[in-house]
């Protein structure tokens, strides 16, 4: 087990230069240099020079690549364009934020969709089962921008519930966002939720069970949540990327100071090193997490383990 | 002689399976309430789109600023009301349509393409080959696509082509895994390894005995991915990096209404709604056709 | 095997709904603390707040919602107005310029002395300066500062004519310039000239941080926030509020709402379209001043076709300001005729306006060796105001018969382009913030300068002009003594300008504040550079 683990650790290595190099390839594309949005008009060559050199913009593109690598592996992302201040320390100081949003999003996420799943496997073809499937494919083809665009309206606007963006108010002020980010993922969760407890309601022991005379909420809650939960977690396993991608525009439209935003205001600002370090930590932080499933996952099933063991 | 004999054998039986799916798809699918739905609303969305360019003059109703007339609350004249440029929202809307659609279908199109064959070509050579592909999907996949697809367009510049570029780039590893994993459970099939013994070239294996066979799969995966491509490329749009103003693109549309939300909510309310519509009766028609297509699904 | 499993499977569940239910609790516990929205900071620390000042007790902390973040806390590092707002509080500059009258006032220097030539300053400044860490501040500093001043480019122009520094005593500096400037207070005045401590520069690069001002900066969080507190150190009387807060709301509409559930204080620009809703409110209150920043269509003159007066003065013509200034500032400006600002020194009266005009506009184009199709250029500009506004010169110009291809771009990209020595554009809708003086916002827009025998543009020269005549005509306005003589020599430039437009001056607008009723002590700045040194809010 351990060197299953070990050896999944030493593919993140490539995995996390690879995304360095994308970021990097993409971001060296974009027209116009970096250097004349920092220095100010009366600027004279020598100065610009200069400001190039500081800057870690002379080189060609695989000559930078390798410098912002050694960099990297000594955890060091280099200095923002704009702030100049240590781009480790401005992503550290935003991904709290981020990780609040996110929790606060899979627990609503989470309870929802689980309760709505149940209740349509288990009521599977009534009336509540179609209610539920519809809500959920509403809100799986909801943008939600837009969603939060109306939230605002109506739960700040009309009724003043909700602050309508920042973060100042702690409970208040994430419910919107998360709910935000939550609605389409319980959405889609409430859908695996509803097949795999399908998957696992007919099995031959809950049979058995409902045979010995145990009630259906006991078998429900005993012997088919527990089975259906496995899948579920890994579907949320997955969605951790969607969540922290989908929580760029709701940081967006919730003046949300996370680290969506940051790289959606690094970009407008051309501050490339910002852009390049946090891609590569919300990269390295999602890779991180599948992880950490797989692991959980290989001691739970132990055919994953000898996949890998081989 | 006896090559000839096989090769044909196979055909046929491509053939008579091919008609057999489309047809079983289709009694499927009329059989599902939601899809029907959602073909209906998606072929009047088409409809719609199609015929905009008749209904409304771009130059005149679309685009043409009208500042006196601005920010007027829907009307007879003006039936979603008209935004801060005095443009009417609801042609706007209409002749969103066709943006929305293309650079879906355009951006799926890209990523089916590509990420197909890259996907087929990795599953049937095997070996370093696919492993380096599989690693490039997972990567690909744990990069946030949002963030992604805004990096490739900020780089690229603002257009439409470079939207749908972007929006296909993030779409593209699911069809790479499809592909590959429809490939996989056929590779070692009989008629292929007999089709491969008789002399078959490789080309022609992949393309006429492996790709059929996973045709349905890609499909779902197709109608499914155009809805969220859509999503995507609205939600670039709306941070400002997607088609170029003044286009009525229904992302750029709420964006611009994001600032008069408090007294002219109408301006979000309707390019949203659109959207939602659109997506929906993708998402319909492609749970029915995954029902139609995969029985293990069919409850 | 299954049952491990199973256990397994469980513990897992455990863990999340437990790590879940953690995170809830937290917040759960952070809820009680904002429970009272809006004055929670200030009760907490009240009993020290109530120390300064007699009778009436003023909030602790005062909160400034604003749209743009600061960049930089280096002084001589940037030239942005958010960043010198900053500066304002934490740093002196010698002299300052009184924001009703426009007159030099005294700053850090109590006096100074002019030499009958008009070429030497000597500033005398008082003795117990210190800067907010304890450091002492003497005129070395202030010759440190200047000497330094000249090697940042954001600087550079403002000491250039500056050729010598003498430190006099302790309390004394004499600078001397190469020619008398009416204006050279003036530039000493930006915040951006602010004084230095050599000792803390050197030692650190974040030295420049630290001022001799009322405030010292407490903590900044890029993107989000920043907070001074007021320093112990202060030779002079001491602020009324403890604490300033710069909070970043980028969203107009959230900034507002803020104002209006309390969060903050101050909203800085609310929409247009929602002021409304601050001048409904018993609470707050409407501050409205008129801008000092010019909004111009640049027209970059070397290009072919703008190199033209005729295609020039058709796009003037075919610029339809009022509109523009509808869908960019829903309506709250000026329309802008003029090569200076309101109120600046040589503003003249009689000058010829142009006017909105599409009939004159394809007059003017027959004139052009250009037929109507024949010319397309591209606009470039950031953000959604500017894009309005890029669509209705869209739209009239294609009647005039010039395309336009609108190109927006991030804020950066679109700087690069400007900055970049190839200046590789033909049309910018762009603006000038034109608070130091008549001569520096012509020099800037406009003029030119010698360099290996060929005139090269200025940096926000964004016309790209150069023009030998007018670079004269402003040097000569510039050393004039007599009143009555330079300002005519500045109406002359008006309509020099005025004939040859290098660029289309579009619109002034205004600057909206909503604050709470009862804030007061802040100088409000068209430039949007406030002065919230004095800024209190009494309580109660």
């Amino acid at each position: 087990m351990h060197r299953y683990i070990i050896k999944r650790l030493l593919m993140l290595i490539p995995v996390l230069l690879c995304v360095a190099f994308i970021i990097f390839a993409i971001m060296d594309v974009a027209e116009g240099d970096p250097v004349y949005s920092v220095v100010s008009a009366d600027a004279t060559e020598e100065e610009i020079e200069a400001q190039r050199e500081a800057m870690g913009l002379t080189g060609s593109l695989l000559e930078r690549y390798f410098r912002y690598v050694k960099g990297m592996l000594q955890g060091d992302l280099g200095t923002s364009y704009v702030s100049k201040r240590d781009v480790m320390e401005t992503y550290l100081t935003r991904l709290p934020n981020t990780l609040k949003l996110a929790a606060v999003t899979m627990a609503i996420a989470l309870g929802i969709s689980i309760p709505l799943g149940i209740v349509a496997a288990v009521n599977q073809n009534s009336i509540k089962d179609t209610v539920s499937m519809i809500l959920a494919l509403l809100g799986l083809s909801m943008p939600n921008f837009w969603l939060g665009l109306l939230l605002i309206i109506v739960f700040s606007l009309k009724l003043g519930w909700f602050p309508s963006g920042g973060y100042e108010d702690g409970v208040l002020s994430i419910i919107l966002p998360a709910f935000t980010i939550g609605a389409g993922l319980a959405a889609f969760m409430t859908r695996s939720t509803r097949s795999s407890m399908l998957d696992v309601i007919r099995q031959d022991y809950l049979r058995m069970a409902r045979a010995k005379g145990v009630s259906e909420r006991k078998v429900i809650r005993k012997h088919a949540l527990r089975n259906a939960l496995i899948p579920i977690i890994t579907v949320f396993g997955v969605q951790f990327s969607n969540v922290l991608g989908g929580s760029v525009l709701a940081e967006t439209v919730f003046a949300w100071p996370g680290v969506g935003r940051l790289v959606v205001d690094a970009i407008d600002q051309r501050d490339i090193p910002t852009v390049t370090g946090a891609l590569v930590m919300t990269t390295m932080l999602v890779t991180v997490v599948n992880l950490l499933i797989d692991i959980v996952y290989a001691y739970v099933d132990p055919r994953i383990k000898a996949q890998y063991m081989k | 002689m006896r090559d000839q004999i096989v090769e044909k054998k196979v055909t046929v039986s491509q053939k008579y399976k091919k008609r057999s799916t489309f047809i079983s798809i289709w009694r499927q699918l009329r059989k599902n309430k939601g899809a029907l739905i959602g073909l209906a609303m998606l072929v009047l969305i088409i409809a719609i789109a199609l015929a905009s360019p008749y209904i409304f003059d771009y130059d005149t109703q679309v685009i043409a600023n009208n500042i006196k007339g601005r920010m007027q609350a829907p009307s007879a004249d003006h039936w979603f009301g008209t935004d801060d440029m005095g443009r009417d929202i609801f042609a706007r809307v209409c002749y969103g349509a066709r943006y929305s659609l293309a650079v879906g279908v355009v951006a799926v199109l890209f990523a089916l393409v590509f990420g197909v064959t890259w996907g087929a070509a990795a599953g049937y050579i095997g070996g370093p080959f696919e492993d380096i592909t599989m690693r490039i999907c997972d990567i690909f996949s744990s990069i946030p696509s949002v963030l992604m697809a805004i990096a490739v367009v900020s780089a690229l510049g603002k257009s439409t082509f470079n939207l749908m570029i972007a929006v296909g780039i993030t779409s593209t590893a699911p069809f790479v895994r499809v592909a590959r994993a429809a490939v996989l459970t056929i590779r070692g099939e009989e008629y292929i390894e007999s089709a491969r013994a008789i002399g078959v070239p490789e080309w022609r294996i992949v393309a006429t005995h492996i790709m059929p066979n996973s045709v349905s799969q890609i499909i779902v995966q197709a109608t499914l991915r155009v809805g969220s491509a859509i999503i995507s490329a609205a939600q670039l749009s709306f941070l400002g990096l997607g088609v170029p103003a003044p286009a009525p693109e229904w992302g750029s549309m709420l964006s611009a209404g994001r600032s008069y939300i408090r007294d002219y909510n109408y301006m979000t309310l309707y390019p949203g709604l659109a959207i939602m519509v659109t997506v929906l009766s993708l998402n319909l028609i492609g749970d029915g056709l995954r029902d139609a297509l995969d029985p293990k699904l069919k409850r | 095997m299954k049952r491990t499993r199973r256990i397994l499977a469980l513990v897992l569940c455990l863990i999340m709904m437990a790590s879940l239910f953690g995170c809830k609790g937290k917040y759960a516990q952070d809820a009680t603390a904002p429970a009272a929205p809006s004055n929670t900071e200030s009760a907490a620390t009240g009993a020290d707040a109530a120390a300064p000042s007699g009778n009436t007790s003023y909030q602790d902390t005062i909160t400034i919602g604003v749209a743009n973040d600061i960049t930089t806390l280096d002084p001589q590092g940037s030239n942005t107005d958010a960043n010198m707002m900053a500066f304002i509080l934490t740093h002196e500059t010698l002299v300052e310029v009184d924001p009703v009258t426009n007159e030099v006032i005294p700053g850090m220097a109590k006096s100074w002395e002019v030499s009958p030539d008009g070429c030497t300053f000597t500033f005398e400044i008082p003795d117990n300066v210190k800067f907010t860490d304890g450091t002492p501040c003497t005129a070395s500093d202030i010759k440190f500062t200047f000497e330094r001043a000249k090697e940042s480019s954001f600087t550079k122009t403002k000491v250039e004519l500056v050729t010598d520094i003498q430190v006099v005593d302790n309390t004394h500096i004499a600078i001397t310039i190469s020619k008398p400037s009416q204006d050279f207070l003036l530039l000493l005045a930006h915040q951006s000239m602010s004084i230095l401590s050599e000792k803390l520069v050197t030692a650190d690069e974040l030295g420049c941080q630290i001022g001799t001002g009322r405030y010292q900066m407490e903590e900044w969080i890029p993107g989000d926030q920043i907070s001074f507190v007021r320093s112990d150190n202060f030779y002079g009387k001491p602020a009324l509020t403890r604490r300033i807060v710069f909070r970043l709301i980028k969203e107009e509409s959230s900034r507002l709402i803020s104002l209006q559930t309390g969060e903050i204080d101050v909203c800085i620009d609310p929409l247009s379209t929602d002021l409304g809703y601050i001048e409904n409110d018993a609470n707050l209150e409407l501050i409205k001043i008129p801008n000092y920043v010019l909004l111009y269509v640049a027209m970059n003159n070397e290009r072919k076709g703008l190199d033209d007066i005729h295609v020039r003065k058709a796009i003037t013509y075919a610029t339809d300001k009022e509109s523009m200034i509808q869908v960019g500032y829903n309506g709250e400006g000026f329309v802008l005729d003029h090569w200076i600002n309101r109120g600046q020194f040589g503003w003249y009266d009689d000058l010829q306006p142009y006017g909105y005009d599409l009939e004159k506009a394809k007059a003017e184009l027959a004139l052009s060796p250009y037929k109507p199709g024949d010319l397309k250029f591209r606009l470039i500009y950031n953000g959604t105001a500017k894009e309005n506004m890029a669509l209705v010169m869209q739209e009239d110009l294609a009647e005039i018969g010039i395309g336009l291809e609108l190109i927006k771009l991030e804020t950066a990209a679109l700087k690069g382009i400007l900055n970049d020595a190839a200046l590789d554009y033909d049309l910018c809708l762009y603006q000038f913030t034109d608070n130091l003086g008549t001569d520096f916002t012509l020099r800037n827009q406009f003029g030119s300068y010698e360099e290996g025998g060929a005139l090269k543009k200025n940096g926000s020269n964004r016309a790209n002009m150069k023009d030998a005549a007018f670079n004269k005509m402003i040097d000569d306005a510039l050393v004039e003594q007599d009143f009555a003589k330079r300002e005519k020599m500045y109406n002359d430039i008006e309509v020099y300008l005025n004939d040859i437009v290098p660029i289309v001056p579009v619109a002034t607008s205004y600057i909206n504040i909503g604050i709470k009723k009862g804030l007061s002590g802040v100088a409000w700045n068209g430039t949007a550079k406030h002065d919230y040194r004095y800024i209190c809010l009494p309580e109660g």
